[in-house]
């Protein structure tokens, strides 16, 4: 109980965070990157230090695992490398040796935790859990820390932007499908700001009547209402509303609203009653229930069957349950497998399509 | 009373500042072209790289998806993602079509004064497109050299479009009717340059690659094989008449002067004229 419990946590703490897991056995590869796969948003995979260095660099994960004993870089002088590119990196090491001499030097070196070989799934849970609560922990403290610190300058963050020369981006959705392009802040005066940018952003803005500014200089981001356009000169005029903490803007984390015509039947202890699908990406699902004859609460498992091409069965996890009218908007992660991604990524893909060539019929043809 | 000619010397003369107005209120293009151009170009053009760029941009990953399943540029069997299109594809062909894309996607492209709507007129360019790829089928460095050139060198006509005073619409209007085949000198004539030579203006504001200018620039007064090719496709796909028996004749004419294949040409029309009938 308390293992499928720690389960359970494990699950709705590691599909934040990315790992790195550095080992040379193909087999043990394999094996460690199934458990992973079913955690963690990400999983990258090196078959050496030196590649495990490369790896790093390019995706900064959150979290590393990693073998000591490898070809052409060790864990060790691979650990001291990437410590040096980011001292609070959190690794787990995971070796066959047990001896007190392997143990000191990693933990000297700054390993965080270590399993030890032969690894069974209880091991990986119990140090993941403490490792991931650490980096969670710190991550709010972080957030806090910037959050007290951006209210204080709030007032002066676009002023930032603009005088700092930063490259930002807008970002608007066209029914789920997010549109984005950079600007140019041409003009400031206190919270209305006048931004250059492509024609296609300014319709989505015209689209929205609002626009998120976003630049990768800052942390946060800047919520802004339409006051104006100048179609001419390509300019837009907008208010400043509100300063947020922006979500990823990962593709996987895109969502697709379905057409008019799209069905969907929720299962669960064989009642089957038909939801109405609000949107999809490849991670959760958001739906209107109506038929209150099927309860739902928060982290049950239920099955969904939704018409793509054919009609496929989808497990989820209740996630959030909001009262809307006469029902619910329940919003639920889809457990992920090799078939169900195939699915969805190619109806995503295709609704996309439909749904872009729409907004370019309204917005660009017209 | 103003002459015609009085006319046109006042308009030719306020015609380039009204050009560089234009350009600089053109829209900035995304970061995104510039990387990607920055991979293509490098020693090891990391086709990784260029896909995680391009996967970012849902326009484009719609637009090369649509592609690849219609009946112009599509396969035989039905492509559902956007990595089996690129790999498909490759790397210069995705690139093409994406820059494109986002060139037709980030400006307001006016053509009224060609009497045409911007999705036709972008239509045409992949029709033109279509002919030089079945045209040079066998010249793959020249006809992916040729692609990105073939799909935009039309886009001056917008700012020419926009840039026409009001008092000289008519006769520039009456002037096309009268003389379709011979666009580009009626440009000149009220302009003092050709779209072409607007087009290049327009790509060099923003920066790309000085090939690329040079071959837009010259194409209508075309010096080598590449500019030559580029020249007889604006002439068969030429805005007012495309495609017609008269612009396909002048194209076949213009090509035989340039010592082009003519041979080749006419199998590639002929093979367009199917695809187009059954596109329709």
């Amino acid at each position: 109980m308390e293992n499928m419990e720690n389960l359970r946590i494990l699950q709705s703490i590691a599909k934040d965070f990315n790992i790195l897991f550095v080992e040379d056995s193909k087999a043990l590869q394999k094996q460690v990157v199934l458990f992973l796969s079913k955690f963690f948003k990400n999983v990258y995979v090196a078959s050496d230090g030196i590649e495990g260095i490369e790896l790093y660099q390019e995706y900064k994960p959150d979290l590393i695992l990693t073998d000591l004993t490898m070809p052409r870089m060790n864990g060790h002088n691979m650990i001291r490398e990437i410590k040096k590119i980011d001292a609070d990196v959190e690794i787990i090491i995971l070796s066959a040796h047990s001896d007190p001499e392997t143990l000191m030097t990693s933990f000297h070196i700054g390993v965080s935790d270590f399993i030890q070989k032969p690894i069974t799934a209880p091991k990986m849970i119990n140090v993941f859990l403490k490792v991931l609560s650490n980096i969670k922990r710190k991550k709010e403290q972080v957030q806090t820390f910037i959050k007290n610190s951006i209210d204080l300058e709030n007032e002066d963050i676009l002023n930032f932007i603009f005088e700092s020369n930063f490259k930002f981006d807008l970002i608007n959705y066209y029914r789920g499908i997010p549109i984005i392009n950079a600007g140019k802040i041409i003009k400031i005066d206190n919270d209305e700001v006048i931004i250059k940018t492509s024609f296609i952003q300014l319709m989505a803005i015209k689209y929205e009547g609002v626009v998120t500014i976003d630049s990768s200089e800052v942390n946060e981001n800047v919520f802004c209402k339409l006051i104006s356009f100048d179609m001419d000169n390509y300019m837009v005029k907008l208010e400043k509303e509100k300063v947020f903490f922006p979500m990823s803007k990962h593709r996987n984390l895109s969502k697709v609203e379905p057409d008019e015509f799209f069905s969907a039947l929720l299962i669960k202890y064989d009642i089957k009653i038909p939801v109405k699908i609000i949107s999809i990406s490849m991670k959760e699902i958001v739906f209107e229930i109506n038929d209150l004859t099927i309860s739902l609460s928060k982290h049950d498992n239920v099955e969904i069957v939704l018409s793509l091409d054919e009609k496929v069965l989808f497990e989820i996890t209740i996630f959030k349950k909001e009262e809307k009218n006469d029902g619910f908007i329940i919003t639920s992660f889809i457990k992920s497998s090799p078939k169900s991604d195939e699915y969805l990524e190619k109806y995503i893909y295709k609704r996309e399509e439909e749904l872009l060539e729409e907004f370019k019929n309204l917005y660009l043809y017209n | 009373m103003l002459t015609y000619r009085y006319y046109l010397i006042n308009f030719k003369s306020g015609f380039m500042s009204t050009i560089e107005e234009k350009l600089k209120q053109l829209p900035f293009l995304p970061d995104m072209i510039f990387e990607l151009q920055k991979i293509k170009d490098s020693d090891e053009c990391d086709t990784d790289k260029i896909f995680k760029v391009l996967e970012k941009d849902h326009f484009v990953t719609a637009n090369i998806l649509r592609l690849s399943n219609s009946k112009l540029f599509g396969f035989p069997n039905h492509i559902d993602t956007f990595q089996k299109a690129f790999a498909l594809y490759g790397v210069n062909f995705t690139i093409a079509f994406s820059f494109a894309q986002v060139i037709q996607d980030s400006v307001r492209w006016n053509f009224d004064l060609y009497e045409i709507k911007t999705k036709k007129f972008f239509d045409l360019a992949y029709y033109s497109c279509k002919l030089m790829l079945l045209w040079l089928e066998d010249e793959l460095s020249l006809k992916m050299e040729l692609l990105f050139p073939c799909l935009i060198h039309e886009i001056g006509k917008s700012i020419i479009s926009s840039s026409i005073l009001e008092e000289n619409k008519t006769i520039f209007l009456n002037s096309l009717k009268n003389n379709s085949l011979n666009i580009s000198l009626i440009e000149k004539e009220f302009s003092n340059f050709s779209s072409s030579e607007v087009s290049a203006m327009i790509l060099e504001s923003w920066n790309f690659d000085k090939k690329t200018i040079e071959l837009v620039k010259n194409i209508d007064t075309p010096n080598e094989k590449a500019t030559y090719i580029l020249n007889v496709i604006k002439t068969i796909f030429n805005i007012k008449s495309p495609f017609s028996k008269e612009s396909i004749l002048l194209g076949i004419q213009k090509a035989n002067s340039y010592g082009l294949d003519v041979t080749h040409l006419k199998k590639a029309i002929q093979e367009l004229n199917i695809l187009i009938k059954n596109d329709l």
